[in-house]
């Protein structure tokens, strides 16, 4: 029997000269009431916020907000099964669920002071840094894609996405990139991705 | 079965059950956003007060169907869990690994031979895809498609929710009736279901139909008549739903939705062709192929 455990084969962002495909990354759906929120902070190694549509990050790993009763936990790929372990333990007795979504979606980043301009080549929302600051993370759009738009730096967001979209937002960012004028502010955005 | 609140069908699929509070729901394939949308409608809506939530799995899971009366040989070399029709029954669902890969294994079947259904997390379905097929290699292996599939599932009378149901079809009119649960206090669809009208005899019912000249493939979406010759306009019993020709049974079947069809065993009952004339066809049962279903439960 061969052991096919290293066997992934995650999907590619191809966006241009400047991809780094970093390693698969462990995700996590966290549902459940304000018990659980408090019960899994320890448990997950990092601060699960409260506050709507913002994130909190602790060495390597993250907590989104998406809904009141709803985060998206974001770790190293190698600590998803600790991690996993940990919160059931904590939250054995309350009511809550947590659903591995690891290979369901896949992340990109976009970096570059044109970044924003390009998002919103795509995205409807207002992503000036006074009304998407740092931290801000929120379910949106990306064209005819749902993804998960994270501002990470004010001039990086975070981008995650279903698997199959991987490919259409993948061509629509370079689509943009090559149709954003320049504006004289430098490089164009960089796309950095995680699977 | 999922019926909505006017009582007719709109999807089906398999749940199976992880742990007392944790379920694994699968839909019709193009149906999963509609019957998510649906249950978090009332989830909101109807049942606030559950402390449920439900979460998208279909781009996690990548699935295979391994299908087939050496299913089980192909598999046993890979997975550890055991395959005994004791220990994994038909719709029997365990935990555990193939070639070292987090597994769920449904022992499930839309082909109505011995099956199972592999679901892997999606970035391992390549690999995993290929440690099949290689093992498959010794006992015959075929990929199999949608046409294929769509075949095997006929010979078995098992619908496609839209093919086979167009929205004013109830569960009974399907022959679905074994999953209804009438104890229940209640479901979506009950209070429909129960009018009189919903249970009249004369409802369309799914039944088969063979054609009296076995070569002859029906047309989908083809009248089914009472007699052979009528006078225009004349008032359809039904119509054929799906039709194929059926390598295993050396002839072609059909399905076809007619009224008080379950009551009409055995009648002949007459297809308009499109080329001019009638085919004769015979009303029976939509299980055409291993009726008692000793390959499913092999």
């Amino acid at each position: 029997m061969p052991d096919l455990s290293a066997a992934r084969s995650p999907p590619r962002f191809e966006a241009g000269p400047t991809l780094a495909p970093l390693p698969p990354a462990s995700r996590y759906i966290l549902r459940g009431g304000p018990a659980v929120r408090a019960a899994a902070e320890q448990a997950a190694g990092v601060g699960i916020p409260a506050e709507a549509c913002r994130a909190v990050t602790r060495e390597g790993r993250a907590a989104l907000w998406l809904g009141p009763d709803e985060w998206l936990l974001i770790a190293p790929a190698a600590q998803g099964a600790s991690l996993a372990g940990q919160l059931a333990t904590a939250l054995a007795g309350l009511p809550h669920s947590l659903v591995d979504v690891g290979h369901r979606q896949s992340g990109c980043e976009l970096r570059g002071p044109l970044a924003a301009t390009l998002l919103s080549a795509g995205c409807p929302l207002d992503l000036d840094e006074r009304a998407f600051p740092v931290g801000m993370c929120t379910r949106t759009v990306l064209a005819k894609a749902e993804v998960v738009l994270w501002r990470t730096a004010t001039e990086t967001f975070r981008i995650e996405v279903a698997r199959s979209f991987v490919a259409y937002v993948s061509e629509f960012l370079a689509e943009a990139g090559r149709t954003t004028p320049d504006q004289g502010l430098g490089s164009r955005p960089q796309l950095e991705t995680f699977s | 079965v999922l019926l909505r609140d006017d009582g007719f069908v709109y999807d089906d699929g398999v749940v199976a059950r992880l742990a007392p509070d944790r379920f694994h729901v699968t839909t019709t394939t193009g149906g999963a956003a509609r019957v998510l949308a649906m249950m978090e409608d009332y989830l909101q809506t109807e049942w606030s007060e559950l402390a449920v939530w439900l979460t998208s799995t279909t781009e996690q899971w990548a699935v295979i169907a391994v299908q087939g009366p050496r299913a089980r040989q192909v598999l046993a070399g890979l997975v550890d869990i055991d395959l005994s029709a004791a220990s994994l029954p038909h719709m029997g669902v365990a935990a555990g690994h193939i070639c070292g890969v987090p597994m769920r294994l449904f022992r499930v079947s839309f082909t109505g031979e011995l099956g199972f259904e592999v679901n892997v997390p999606a970035d391992f379905g390549a690999a995993v895809w290929e440690a099949v097929w290689a093992a498959g290699q010794a006992h015959s292996i075929t990929a199999y498609g949608t046409e294929s599939m769509h075949v095997l599932r006929a010979e078995k009378g098992y619908i496609i929710v839209g093919q086979d149901t167009d929205g004013t079809v109830t569960a009974d009119d399907a022959g679905l009736s074994w999953a209804i649960g009438r104890n229940k206090t209640d479901f979506v669809g009950k209070r429909s279901v129960q009018r009189p009208a919903m249970q009249s005899a004369d409802r369309r019912q799914l039944v088969g139909l063979l054609t009296a000249d076995p070569e002859r493939v029906l047309e989908e979406g083809s009248q089914v008549l009472a007699q052979a010759y009528a006078t225009l306009p004349v008032r359809p019993l039904g119509h054929v739903t799906s039709s194929y020709y059926s390598a295993a049974l050396g002839r072609s079947i059909a399905m076809a939705l007619v009224a008080g069809g379950r009551g009409r065993m055995g009648q002949t009952l007459y297809v308009p062709l499109e080329t001019g004339g009638v085919a004769p066809v015979q009303v029976a049962s939509p299980v055409f192929y291993d009726p008692k279903g000793a390959r499913l439960n092999a």
